[in-house]
């Protein structure tokens, strides 16, 4: 057994403390969570990490940015690569909310939303 | 060639230039700042001085008593908020009663009314008063305005009646036309807002004033071989909200006392605003920079102390409440002009003529200006001897304040403005009316603390926590310019750095 | 004058979610005021995540969880006003407001509720001395400025507090390409959530100063840099501790306050503790039919939480209006103090009616500690009622604790609430 290692599960505010620890025979072994999306996200935490991304965009000849949001969690490496690449795609108005802005952003299968309309 | 030209756009420089305005001649006002009021003027309390106080056969006595009486009639004329409430100054231990004698002879050869009240009157005068006060001075004659209101108002009356306002135009130097000044001075000015834009301008004028307060040595010195100093004093206040201010109906000062570590002090005072939040101090320490209005923590400390330890002493803590460190909202500080002849600089020195000195203006110049700039305004028409200005309006009236309105009033002023029911600034419910005559008014404001002098938003306890966003988008569309151009104070102090996303050629197209 | 059975002052989390229940419990003669051109109040310029976990079941940014109500008040067609700002409220419940459109209305309520939210301390409430140029600003502004309006107020930011809209912000500046060069707090751990400082904070390895504080601001025109100095047990700061960090803005995330000015106007009782309004268990204040709920009433650490009491507020203000025909004796003298005992502060309610028609009552309070293994305990007397073992409190959290009604009887003139630090086992 490997030493454990301290994380803070994000999946809620309740921030709860795991530790990880990688047992003898390979498996990785979660304890702290006080619900199943605790050791879910312990395991992907330390394989590889998961963000979800908001952000803004800047719709074509609007004067205002609209709020957007990744369909599901992007991986953390690549947070800021998508939040750029966001800025470099300018969405045609009207835009109703859930309005897909972005189609598989950098790759990752995910999408970015709106998360508001805007005209 | 301008007749008079003006240094300095602070009260005096103001005041002086709506004199002259009574008359046809051709004046111009130089400010070196980014808005009018941006010296010592703008780290005055308010407080109208009755004028007892000051040591008598100075200029400060001289000029006190009959500004503190032309004042209180220009806040009228003008639209500007005063307060008539007078002043107690209250001594608590021996010394202060003998401090108290000292003051009622000054006032008798000032020619101030003044009484000393002791318990058991005093407690029907201010049925509040702590039980450890011994006895006060009381001074009818004394009120509270409001500094900026007043500068703003003389410069707004004396551009309406024809005089001409440049600000970012520092005066760099002043040469006599043909050797001496008797045919006037060429003022060389740096003008321009930021460093980059600065370039050098030169104007003529007949004659010369100096109201340059804190720079009113520089500017002396540059003429005059009887040269002067100016130690700029600074002094931090505490502004306290206006939930208690209800139990201050007059100004409270301490009497004046030596200070433990040398000089002399008039006493910290507790007076009230015409925002109706309450004002405690001011401290006193010499600084290098007569620019700086950054303040320390030591000092604003200082005050909050002496007013906790003396709280329930006055009839704000008289009900047994402590005082309301949570209430306190800003704390602000400025320089004081304080010449090293310890009297105000005034009149045309023996060596320039047609250079007239109206400098060295500590407290109570405020007070005093009406009647420096009266007797300055003299020695101009004296000498150049103008005809009257036949169309002098003395009135300035600026758009009815929401806050002080009844509800038939503010329901008439929606029906007539919409943008009276907008309200931007929530602490000091300040409508978007307001906010854009002060924008619109002339000589008016350009940016963030301009709108702030002028009208208060931002002044509240939240500090421009949700208004000055709005205030800022409403700048750029009053002045036709692009959001990012708008300034906190002018200058360099640009409020946002970039459009989120873009680099500034997208900005651009 | 206009008659309107239940006034809500505030279109934002709370004031929607009063009106929605008070609505489903069948409340028809119903009004929402708002200031703004549009619903949702502060929620809108939230556009992160992290909302709506314990009201939907989902994770929400806060720009939709503003949106899902939105969609219920126009669903259920609650009449709302926009761009109206309430100037007064009187004892009586006539409440005056303006509005472009309408001019000045006075409105006659039977009940008001009142959820008008919170707002940010200011640096001069901070007592920071300095200069006074452009770049120093409450999260809350900076939030404005880039998510409504689309601008970066600075290239360089230090963020005093780390409250979570600072916190929220950081990571927002760090994905901008703005740098954040520290954040600066003066009590010894985070006044955030613990997974605010994981992903805003340590995922991007931005530098956090514990037990500082920023004791001076430099640059006349703009801010250049601040000094920060470590402080003593009085959260001054301590000299010969500071050092200097260069930057172009500091934003200041370091606390909210109650925005009350409407409720002290109307005369209703504060508490000094919370800034807030003295409440009942039903929410109602010490004036009779108005009632207070969200971060008016205290600040609460998730919008879930404002939400779910917005909820029962506007349940208890229909109540209230139904039984105002039935006489039921109240007398004051009869009313349950709740009182703060060691490591509680701002507990709300701070009264409790004798005779309360509620079957358990809630009460919500922040922790003076942050300590580990600890016992909330709401008491009469000598006597224990409830008890709750926690593994950890901080300040930064809210605790809860609700005393059943049969337990009511048990209580005598007063309640008192504490936290006990366990004694470990040896």
């Amino acid at each position: 057994m490997s030493a454990a290692q301290n994380l803070i599960c994000i999946n809620c505010p309740k921030g709860c403390r795991l530790t990880a620890t990688y047992m003898e025979d390979g498996n990785l072994l979660i304890q702290g969570n006080d619900c199943k999306r605790g050791a879910e996200y312990g395991k992907q935490e330390l394989t590889m990490p998961m963000r979800v991304l908001t952000g803004l965009m800047w719709p074509a000849d609007s004067k205002t940015p609209v709020s957007v949001k990744s369909d599901a969690p992007v991986p953390k490496e690549l947070l800021l690569t998508c939040a750029k690449k966001m800025y470099e795609i300018h969405p045609v108005l009207p835009i109703a909310k859930g309005d897909v802005l972005v189609t598989d952003i950098c790759g990752t299968g995910v999408n970015i939303i709106a998360t508001r309309p805007a005209r | 060639m301008y007749d008079v030209i003006i240094v300095g756009a602070g009260c005096v420089g103001c005041a002086t230039a709506r004199e002259l305005s009574k008359y046809q001649l051709k004046v111009l006002v130089l400010e070196k700042g980014h808005d009018l009021c941006s010296g010592a003027s703008k780290a005055n309390t308010g407080m109208i001085h009755a004028g007892y106080d000051p040591t008598p056969d100075t200029n400060k006595a001289k000029f006190n008593a009959p500004g503190s009486r032309m004042m209180f009639e220009a806040c009228t004329e003008l639209d500007v908020p005063f307060g008539k409430t007078g002043l107690m100054i209250f001594a608590t231990e021996e010394s202060g009663m003998a401090e108290i004698d000292k003051l009622v002879e000054y006032a008798q050869k000032n020619q101030v009314r003044v009484e000393v009240v002791k318990p058991p009157k005093l407690y029907e005068m201010q049925p509040n008063m702590g039980k450890d006060v011994k006895e006060v001075l009381w001074v009818p004659d004394g009120g509270y305005t409001n500094p900026f209101s007043v500068t703003f108002a003389f410069a707004e009356n004396a551009h309406k009646n024809g005089v001409e306002f440049k600000v970012d135009s520092q005066v760099t130097e002043i040469l006599p036309i043909d050797g001496d000044g008797k045919n006037g001075y060429c003022v060389i000015a740096r003008e321009g807002a930021t460093e980059d834009q600065k370039e050098e301008v030169t104007y003529q004028a007949r004659m010369v004033v100096n109201a340059a307060g804190l720079h009113s040595d520089t500017i002396n010195n540059m003429v005059s071989n009887h040269k002067f100093k100016i130690i700029p004093r600074f002094g931090a206040h505490v502004i306290l909200d206006r939930k208690q201010s209800y139990k201050l109906t007059t100004s409270l000062m301490e009497t004046p006392h030596d200070l433990p570590g040398g000089g002399h002090t008039k006493g910290q005072a507790i007076i009230p605003s015409t925002g109706g939040t309450m004002l405690l101090g001011c401290d006193a320490r010499e600084v290098m920079d007569p620019d700086t209005t950054e303040w320390e923590r030591p000092s604003a400390m200082q005050i909050i102390n002496y007013f906790k330890n003396i709280w329930h002493t006055l009839p704000l803590g008289a009900d047994g409440s402590e005082f309301p460190m949570d209430e306190i909202i800003a704390v602000f500080g400025g320089c004081r002009p304080h010449p090293d002849g310890d009297d105000f600089v005034i009149g045309e020195p023996d060596d320039a003529p047609n250079f007239v000195n109206a400098g060295g203006t500590e407290s109570p110049a405020f007070t005093a200006s009406p009647a420096i700039a009266e007797y300055v305004a003299n020695i101009c028409i004296d000498r150049l001897q103008p005809a009257k200005n036949e169309n002098f309006d003395p009135y300035r009236k600026k758009k009815g304040v929401f806050r002080e309105m009844t509800d038939e009033e503010k329901a008439a002023a929606i029906a007539e403005d919409p943008d009276y029911a907008k309200i931007v600034c929530r602490c000091e419910m300040v409508t978007e009316a307001e906010i854009r005559d002060a924008i619109r008014r002339p000589l008016g404001a350009r940016d963030l603390a301009g709108v702030k002098l002028r009208t208060r938003a931002g002044m509240g306890r939240c500090q421009g926590g949700f208004c000055s966003s709005r205030v800022l988008e409403i700048l750029a569309e009053e002045l036709g310019i692009d959001p990012l151009e708008v300034t906190q104070c002018g200058g360099a102090s640009r409020v946002l750095a970039s459009r989120c996303g873009m680099t500034e050629e997208e900005v651009q197209s | 004058m206009r008659k309107i059975d239940l006034v809500i002052i505030g279109g934002g989390a709370a004031g929607m979610s009063a009106a929605v229940a008070a609505k489903e419990e069948g409340c028809n003669n119903l009004l929402i005021i708002e200031r703004n051109d549009s619903l949702g109040g502060v929620l809108h310029q939230c556009i992160h995540n992290g909302f709506g976990l314990h009201r939907f079941g989902e994770d929400l940014t806060g720009v939709e969880f503003a949106w899902r109500y939105e969609e219920l008040v126009e669903g259920y067609q609650i009449p709302y006003m926009l761009n109206t700002f309430v100037i007064d409220i009187s004892p009586d419940k006539i409440v005056t407001c303006v509005s472009p459109v309408e001019g000045l209305i006075k409105i006659q309520a039977q009940a008001i509720i009142l959820a008008m939210g919170c707002r940010e301390r200011s640096r001069n409430a901070l007592l920071i001395p300095g200069t006074r140029g452009a770049g120093i600003m409450t999260a809350g502004t900076a939030q404005k400025y880039l998510n409504l309006m689309g601008y970066l107020p600075g290239k360089n930011v230090v963020i005093l507090g780390s409250g979570d809209i600072g916190l929220i912000m950081a990571r927002q500046f760090v994905m901008e390409g703005v740098k954040v060069s520290a954040v600066v707090e003066v009590m010894p751990y985070s006044g955030g959530l613990p997974r605010n400082m994981k992903q805003c904070i340590e995922d991007f390895d931005i530098p956090v100063y514990y037990s500082s504080t920023v004791s001076k601001i430099c640059g006349r025109e703009r801010v250049s840099s601040v000094w920060v100095s470590k402080v003593n047990e009085n959260r001054e700061p301590i000299e010969g501790t500071e050092f200097e960090i260069p930057c172009d803005t500091l934003m200041i995330s370091a606390g909210l306050i109650p925005e009350n000015e409407l409720t002290d106007g109307a005369g209703i009782a504060m508490s000094p503790m919370t800034k807030g309004a003295v409440v009942y268990e039903n929410n109602e204040t010490s004036i009779e039919g108005i009632f207070s709920c969200g971060n008016v009433l205290h600040v609460h650490d998730l919008v879930d939480f404002v939400s779910e009491e917005g909820a029962q507020t506007g349940k208890y203000a229909y109540e209230y209006i139904n039984s105002v025909n039935t006489t039921t004796e109240y007398i004051e003298e009869d009313d349950i103090k709740v009182e703060k005992g060691p490591g509680a502060s701002a507990i709300v309610p701070q009264r409790i009616h004798r005779n309360t028609s509620m079957d358990n009552i809630t009460f919500m309070f922040r922790p003076s500690f942050k300590k580990n293994d600890v016992t909330l305990c709401l008491s009469s007397g000598e006597k224990i009622l409830v008890q709750k073992k926690m593994i950890a409190v901080t300040p930064g959290e809210m605790c809860k604790l609700v005393l059943p009604k049969e337990k009511l009887a048990e209580v005598k003139e007063s309640v008192s609430i504490s936290i006990h630090v366990n004694e470990k086992e040896a």
